[in-house]
């Protein structure tokens, strides 16, 4: 060592601390690609001296860190799971959880908050990417046979944090305070009411008294922002301890049972350091998802919002989060014990145990046809009741309901809903006259989407006789009522049945296309 | 080659439990105690709910106005029940759906009670129809009272008797009858067949 003292040596003075004992030479080596400036490797020692960066490991084989072996889906469950965090913390900001605040408190983020809006909707995509995401996670891991040998445990904890991931997507649910909210809850809670033995206990301790109200809001919240993350932190803090510290990440199943080359597998195993190849790869991985997640959320996303909790009606088509389908279809099929509580537990059990259950010791997939079309019937299966589960399956609206649903449903937009404001010509529009030249090309469409629909269940029988109107008045100035009317005959019936549906339509509410509902 | 590596065993010849190891479980067991009463008070902490002031008595209105026997039932949404008059007399259905508590519509078309979340179907009596729904529709109290306000008749549970039968001599005795409804008082419905 030289006694002479360099500018660079003073400013890695200063840097020591941000640079977990890093001199200023070595960070600017590192950021260049150049060796380490020193022996031994002092990036090695910053791994001893950061919290930070003592959590992860100093080098990993160059196998185990194939993008087409892991596809980063590990480091961005967490980059979501950390997106959740600051988003939800920001939100939590103007967030009042009780029933008469919450609905409002949503509408002043999406409309008057600057950038509130744009939070909110990166609070809800990335909630959904990360069901996406842990999913894929562990199909990933299931299809390399990585669950295997000493990783079981390290398994059965990734199970658990699925199950957080669910229940935190779940429990945000409630907070909104809107129509979808409050029925999805209400089922789910009362979906734990059928648990056997603990059932109605556990009801109460969800909901905080015998329909969801005040307290169940208030305990959903709690859920939500506080146990749950807490939950999660810590089963992550595990899961990842046991990737990263006791088994390292698996190495590919072609690596550890084939026959390689030496040549190849000394290039599988050799070591890729942290700092800088890995570091700087993660970061990059992450500024992209980041960016992605921007971008979608700014340009293509829009959380949805329905109508304000109303205790005393329940919206047609109320449809489970589409995460939760598949034990909305099984409800449909039986008894709700044995369909919302037991096999769903069993399907959770039967994950947990996976490890357990597969004794073949074989990683390959060549040599896994059993474990693997099982797990392929498992992921088809959900799918199907996932599609058994949709509001369109197994629930038959009356026809002339069906048809007011489908043009303008009591939640969602709906062909009425997106006409501008200025397209509404007012009048009695008779769908088996000729439209009057007056009539905009947009309602055009929509009547004649409307026809289309009135004349197949003429057709088929549901209608006799049946015969529709759409009536538009001025109510007063920038409100229009759009009033859909069915009459149809039933054979026997001494009177004309009738259906009629009315919304109102603001021009405000057309200007601005990102409303939801008027 | 690896066996020195190992743990040797120091092997003790058994004695009764000496008093540290006695004093070590009693600790043990005092903890574990103090853990399970902690948990359960903090359970009943968790548990209470705080009462709700709930109205559980509706007046809704004079037997006039009831539907017809056969008619399709009158909705009172603020209870959260349908009136019908059965051929056992009026009768209040409870309109949570017995599957999983999704408010129950009525399809004039078909004539029965449907379920928007997961399609389980009621005829007009509350009868289980269709669906993954366990029971028929649940009943409250009801009691038809004259003017001054003495029951001329009324459910009675434990009897069996889920509807108020009711014998009306002339129109006036339909005007001045009132139908009261007690939503804390509920029969649930029969298992469905």
């Amino acid at each position: 060592m030289s006694g002479e003292t360099t500018s660079d040596d003073r400013a890695g003075r200063e840097a020591h601390g941000i640079f977990a004992g890093l001199s200023w030479r070595e960070v600017r080596a590192l950021l260049r690609g150049d060796p380490p400036t020193a022996r031994p490797n002092p990036r090695y020692r910053a791994h001893v001296n950061s919290f930070l960066l003592h959590i992860r490991p100093r080098y990993y084989p160059a196998a185990a860190t194939r993008l087409t072996h892991t596809w980063f889906l590990g480091l961005l469950a967490v980059f979501l799971f950390v997106v959740e965090l600051v988003t939800g913390v920001l939100l939590m900001i103007f967030y009042a959880p009780t029933p008469e605040q919450a609905y409002g408190s949503l509408l002043a983020i999406a409309y008057h908050i600057p950038f509130g809006a744009l939070l909110r909707d990166v609070h809800r995509l990335a909630a959904e990417a990360m069901v996406v995401v842990v999913v894929l996670h562990m199909a990933r891991v299931f299809v390399t046979g990585s669950y295997k040998g000493p990783r079981a445990f390290t398994w059965l904890t990734g199970v658990l944090l699925l199950l957080v991931t669910l229940l935190l997507s779940f429990s945000g649910y409630l907070l909104p305070w809107d129509q979808l909210a409050y029925w999805a809850v209400t089922i789910g809670t009362s979906m734990a009411q059928a648990a056997p033995l603990i059932g109605p206990e556990l009801n109460l301790l969800l909901r905080g008294a015998a329909e969801i109200g005040a307290d169940g809001l208030l305990r959903f919240y709690l859920l939500h922002v506080l146990l749950l993350p807490l939950a999660g932190i810590l089963l992550l803090a595990v899961h990842y301890y046991r990737v990263a510290r006791q088994h390292g990440i698996s190495l590919p199943a072609a690596v550890e049972e084939g026959n390689l080359t030496p040549a190849a597998r000394q290039a599988a195993t050799q070591k890729i350091d942290f700092l800088p190849t890995l570091f700087l790869r993660e970061l990059v991985v992450i500024s992209a998802a980041l960016l992605a997640l921007l971008a979608a959320a700014f340009y293509f996303f829009e959380a949805p919002l329905e109508q304000h909790a109303d205790p005393f009606h329940t919206p047609l088509n109320t449809q489970a989060p589409w995460f939760f389908l598949w034990v909305q279809g099984l409800l449909k099929l039986g008894d709700k014990t044995l369909m919302g509580v037991i096999v769903p537990v069993l399907v959770f059990l039967l994950l947990a145990a996976v490890p357990y259950l597969d004794r073949n010791p074989a990683r390959r997939w060549q040599r896994r046809p059993l474990a693997l079309t099982l797990g392929l019937t498992l992921m088809i299966g959900v799918g199907i009741l996932s599609y058994m589960g949709t509001a369109s399956y197994g629930i038959t609206l009356p026809p002339a309901v069906g048809i007011g649903e489908t043009l303008a449903p009591e939640e969602g937009e709906g062909a009425l809903r997106r006409l501008p404001y200025a397209a509404l010509t007012p009048g009695s529009h008779a769908l088996d006259q000729p439209f009057p030249p007056t009539t905009s090309p947009a309602l055009q469409s929509a009547l004649t989407t409307y026809a289309g629909l009135v004349e197949a269940a003429v057709t088929a029988g549901e209608l006799p006789q049946g015969q529709a109107f759409l009536d538009i008045v001025e109510r007063q100035a920038d409100l229009k009522a759009v009033t859909l009317r069915i009459q149809w005959q039933p054979p026997g019936a001494a009177t004309p049945l009738a259906y009629t549906r009315t919304i109102y339509l603001h021009r405000e509410r057309n200007a601005d296309a990102t409303a939801q509902n008027p | 080659m690896l066996a020195s590596m190992n743990n040797t065993e120091i092997s003790t010849p058994l004695r009764g439990v000496a008093r540290r190891e006695l004093l070590a479980w009693m600790w043990l067991l005092a903890a574990t105690a103090t853990a399970a009463k902690a948990t359960h008070l903090t359970y009943g902490f968790v548990r209470a709910s705080r009462a709700a002031q709930q109205t559980t008595s509706f007046d809704v209105g004079a037997m006039a106005d009831l539907p017809a026997p056969g008619a399709a039932p009158r909705s009172v949404p603020e209870g959260r029940f349908w009136l019908a008059q059965t051929e056992e007399g009026v009768a209040a259905l409870d309109g949570v759906c017995t599957h999983l508590d999704c408010l129950l519509g009525w399809d004039e078309q078909a004539h029965a009670f449907a379920c928007p979340c997961h399609g389980s179907r009621f005829d007009a009596d509350g009868r289980y129809v269709a669906g993954p729904a366990p029971r028929d529709m649940d009943r409250f109290a009801v009691a038809v009272v004259a003017a001054e306000g003495e029951p001329v008749a009324s459910t009675d549970f434990a009897a069996g008797k889920l509807a108020a039968p009711v014998n009306l001599d002339s129109e006036d005795a339909a005007a001045n009858l009132h139908v009261v409804v007690d939503i804390s008082q509920e029969a649930l419905g029969a298992p469905a067949a």
